[in-house]
């Protein structure tokens, strides 16, 4: 037994205490043990964080005699990768989630001043059962300390797909997001336990879920990114089992953080958060048990080990499970005033809101579990892939787009003036007429699904303008409109952003294959790309090819793209070269030899897709704004 | 509002994006370096839309158009010569599915056993619609 | 009791999970069982100028491999095959996929050949009529053409015995 696992069991008991203490305290109806709450807390946390950095210094120093380190490192893997190979396999990640566990916990009970002990206390109890949950695991079919038989002189190396800068940010952000959904579930399940859920348990848990939401949203975004610049083809979503079940906890978070503006606005769709809460940390979970398991096709590569899905899905159902039954078992003494809910009030859009994303879960889910329901019905072996997705999402992405303009038209008040009607026509009218006068003139054909999707999203920032004027009108000082408006814009402005470059990339993308010799000139979307010439590279765990293309412009230009061989996995990738622009990328990717100077390029002109990513920023810093402004419960 | 609408049209009038696409035709037919070159733009499109709907079968996790598998690099020339053949683009899935299976195709078949995948998002979401009309014409 | 259905979800959702990791197969079922095998004209590896059609697979049971040079796990193959050429029950036939044509002999020469004819499939067009997606791939075909088996991996003896020899026995 090594140092480090020692930390992790005496972690795992100190989990144990954390959920237990509260319990005996709620029973014995005593709760002079709740003082040790924090410190309970803060410790679990030191000794997860100590077994985290002594891991990354296993890395650091090359010591292989961790398995895990040998089987993801190397001496000539670059430093900075070492590090991150903390999480590039399965072991490491388990540790880097509950580590990450653990300092959401602390920062509950470091920032949360406004919450009395007894809540703060059933909260923390929440969270140290699913740390206790996780460290088990860890100690038992996970440990990333498990000593090496037999010892080997150098490692097996990292994946070179994943020696990039995208495994810097995008598991960390990812993990925060996903984790951080943990503490609305621990919330959403203490105060069923407390038997209240009032206007304050949504204040309280508000910054927390906004926070999480932030976190996932600038991870996925960073996935996709990461995606786009390594695996040379253009693609920036797949609809990978893996991605789906990052875009689930994210569609259902989204819902989540939009009822918590109705439960502290008007006490309504409590039921609705309870739900959401648990049901967004069970798709977190949902979504790493498909990673690690290896029941589903994707380009994941986790150690699949068929007791570790068994554990997960234990874990799965007892967390889950539990919390379900608390929640059949308490609703019950629910009290929640009757609705009154008028067809044409804010309150009626975010439910529609609440819908359209709830059955987007639905949808997301079943087309990714759809093959394997119908293999385990004996019914066949078929595949659902992006072609699906795409038709079977659009709609709700065209109604989405369109209640978000509308809600900026209706206050929270019942009461609708009567020439809302005319500003909703005047306003679609003219989102509309720009969208055809745009696509008109550049591209000179009608597409009218380019036509519709671009019209809504100039719907969301026509709308967007109208309530700034508005608001400029009313003569509101800048700090009332960042306190109150500010985030919603922001972030719905994100979506509209994000909506235009995922449309006009995907519709107006060309594509050239081509088999090109050195001095041959390829022109695509106005530009000329020569590639000048090929030659050999050398890097630390790699050797390879590199082309020099050309590319005339004002500003002269050279893409690099590179196909690089490591000898240690045997692994050869593609690694493109691209020219970034506000207003499009073109985009290079060598392929193979044909010859002795000629080489089959892929070439791709991509216009508006860096849109994508900055809106999706957009939504994250709308996000930020929400933490810290006034929120739903203001007088209006 | 027509101010800003102004402004807006002024400002992309005058930007590159314009300048570059009135000279980019989107029509890059044949030409002489291309892999898999076409006599017309539909076809050209059907070819990549075959493409994109078709799994590679030795990397798994990628569709024909992207995989680099020697197998995958098979199919796309037999799809590129059945279209050159004048066959249309659902004799060439049918015959992919029929020495592959389903398994081949990202599209799930619009059949009997698929109609629940295809249809439940939109039945529940009317269904779950009409509750909440229902409960708020109650009150 | 509406309030037990979230519940209820669940445990339908882990139970199709479970059942997943249970079953856990990567094969991918063969929509060719049972039909024909398709009408083809390609030339014999060994002799340059015989074309070899589908007649060849007619009047008696075949065991169809497909196989490369450069496939590595194919020699697993070998001594199996080797021992099964001697029963009179079934003949075996090779089908190159994607290979050179000096290669494969050389490695026929290294390896033995347990084939009595084998279609020579360097751009892998019949293989892909046939649905092959990887080497080694193995195909029972009946005396009137139809395939009735097909077996993705290294065939070893316990296949044959439990897969194959029974659909042969109860054919007769």
């Amino acid at each position: 037994m090594t140092f480090s696992y020692a930390l992790l069991l005496g972690a795992f008991f100190l989990a144990l205490l954390q959920c237990g203490i509260p319990l005996a305290s709620h029973y014995y109806q005593c709760l002079n043990g709740l003082k040790w709450i924090k410190p309970l807390a803060w410790s679990q946390f030191i000794l997860v964080a100590l077994a985290i950095i002594g891991l990354a210094y296993a890395f650091l120093i090359n010591d292989f005699s961790f398995v895990y380190v040998a089987q993801n490192s190397n001496t000539h893997l670059p430093w900075i990768y070492r590090l991150c190979a903390v999480w590039g396999g399965h072991e490491g990640s388990i540790l880097l989630w509950v580590f990450i566990l653990n300092l959401w916990t602390v920062a509950v009970v470091l920032l949360d001043q406004s919450m009395d002990l007894a809540s703060m206390a059933r909260v923390i109890a929440v969270l140290g059962f699913i740390s206790a949950g996780f460290l088990l695991f860890l100690l038992t079919l996970s440990n990333p300390f498990s000593l090496a038989t037999e010892t080997v002189l150098d490692g097996r190396d990292l994946n070179p797909l994943l020696q990039d800068p995208g495994l810097i940010i995008h598991p960390p952000l990812l993990y925060m997001g996903y984790v951080g959904f943990s503490v609305s579930f621990a919330f959403a399940v203490a105060a069923l336990l407390s038997g209240c859920f009032d206007r304050s348990w949504a204040v309280w848990m508000r910054p927390w879920t906004l926070a999480a939401w932030c976190f996932l949203t600038w991870g996925i975004v960073s996935g996709s990114w990461w995606a786009y610049r390594v695996l040379g083809w253009g693609g920036w979503w797949f609809w990978d089992p893996v991605e789906n079940a990052s875009l689930l906890p994210w569609l259902a978070g989204t819902a989540l953080i939009h009822s918590l503006l109705v439960v502290e606005k008007k006490e309504l769709l409590k039921i609705w958060v309870i739900l959401l809460s648990i049901l967004t940390f069970a798709l977190s979970l949902i979504g790493t048990f498909i990673v690690r398991s290896g029941i589903l096709i994707s380009v994941h590569a986790f150690a699949v080990d068929p007791w570790r899905g068994v554990f997960m899905l234990g874990l799965l159902v007892v967390l889950i499970g539990t919390a379900l039954c608390i929640y059949a078992f308490k609703i019950q003494n629910f009290k929640q005033p009757p609705a009154q809910i008028s067809l044409l009030s804010r309150t009626a859009l975010l439910i529609m809101n609440n819908v359209l994303l709830s059955v987007l879960v639905f949808t997301v889910l079943l087309g990714t579990l759809y093959p394997l329901i119908i293999e385990v019905l004996g019914l066949g072996k078929l595949s659902v892939g992006a072609p699906y997705f795409n038709l079977v999402c659009a709609p709700f992405a065209i109604l989405i787009l369109f209640f978000m303009g509308l809600s900026y038209l209706i206050p929270w008040k019942q009461n609708v003036r009567g020439n809302v009607l005319k500003q909703i026509v005047s306003i679609l009218l003219s989102s509309f007429s720009i969208s055809f006068i745009l696509i008109i003139l550049f591209s000179k054909k009608m597409q009218w699904q380019v036509m519709i999707g671009l019209g809504l999203a100039f719907w969301v920032l026509l709308n967007t303008f109208q309530l700034l004027g508005a608001s400029f009108k009313k003569k509101l000082s800048l700090k009332t409109i960042l306190k109150t408006q500010a985030a919603m814009l922001v972030a719905h402005a994100g979506v509209a952003i994000l909506a235009i470059g995922i449309i006009l990339s995907s519709y107006y993308s060309v594509e050239r294959n081509v088999r090109m010799s050195v001095g041959d000139t390829l022109s695509l979307a106005g530009y000329n790309f020569k590639l000048q010439q090929v030659y050999a590279l050398q890097g630390p765990n790699y050797t390879g090819v590199v082309a020099t293309i050309h590319l005339n412009h004002q500003s002269q230009q050279f893409l690099r793209p590179q196909l690089r061989y490591y000898p240690i996995t045997d692994i050869m990738i593609s690694k493109p070269a691209i020219a970034v622009s506000f207003w499009h990328d073109l985009y290079v990717s060598l392929a193979e030899p044909v010859g002795k100077q000629t080489w089959v390029l892929r070439f791709y002109y991509k216009p508006f897709v860096r849109w994508i990513w900055m809106g999706g920023l957009c939504m994250m810093l709308g996000g930020v704004l929400a933490i810290f402004s006034r929120g739903g419960y203001q007088k209006v | 509002m027509l101010r800003y609408m102004k402004k807006f049209l002024k400002k992309m009038l005058t930007s590159k994006l314009f300048l570059v696409t009135i000279l980019f035709s989107p029509l890059t037919l044949a030409a002489l370096h291309d892999l898999y070159s076409f006599d017309s733009l539909q076809k050209k499109n059907q070819f990549e839309q075959i493409l994109y709907e078709m799994r590679c079968l030795v990397c798994q996790n990628q569709n024909l158009a992207d995989s680099n598998a020697p197998l995958a690099k098979d199919l796309r020339l037999v799809i590129y010569q059945r279209l050159q053949n004048k066959q249309s683009k659902e004799k060439i899935k049918k015959y992919l599915v029929s020495r592959y299976g389903d398994f081949i195709s990202f599209k799930p078949t619009f059949s009997l056993l698929n109609y629940c995948l295809w249809l439940s998002p939109f039945i529940l979401l009317i269904v779950i619609l009409l509750i909440f009309l229902f409960k708020i014409k109650k009150k | 009791m509406r309030y037990i259905i979230p519940l209820l979800v669940l445990l339908i959702i882990v139970f199709f999970l479970w059942q997943g990791l249970v079953k856990d197969s990567n094969l991918l079922p063969s929509p060719l069982i049972n039909h024909a095998i398709p009408e083809f004209s390609a030339r014999d590896l060994l002799k340059n100028h015989s074309i070899l059609k589908k007649k060849i697979f007619l009047h008696h049971w075949t065991l169809l491999i497909v196989w490369s040079s450069w496939c590595l796990t194919c020699t697993e193959e070998q001594p199996f095959l080797l021992k099964l050429r001697k029963t009179p029950l079934i003949s075996i036939y090779g089908l190159n996929y994607r290979d050179e044509l000096n290669q494969a002999k050389l490695w026929l020469k290294k390896q033995d050949n347990p084939f009595q004819k084998i279609i020579f499939d360097p751009r892998g067009l019949l293989a892909i009529d046939l649905g092959v997606y990887g080497v080694p791939e193995s195909y029972l075909i009946d005396p009137q053409g139809i395939i009735r088996y097909k077996y993705v991996g290294t065939l070893t003896s316990s296949v044959w015995l439990h897969n194959m020899a029974p659909i042969i026995k109860q054919a007769k």
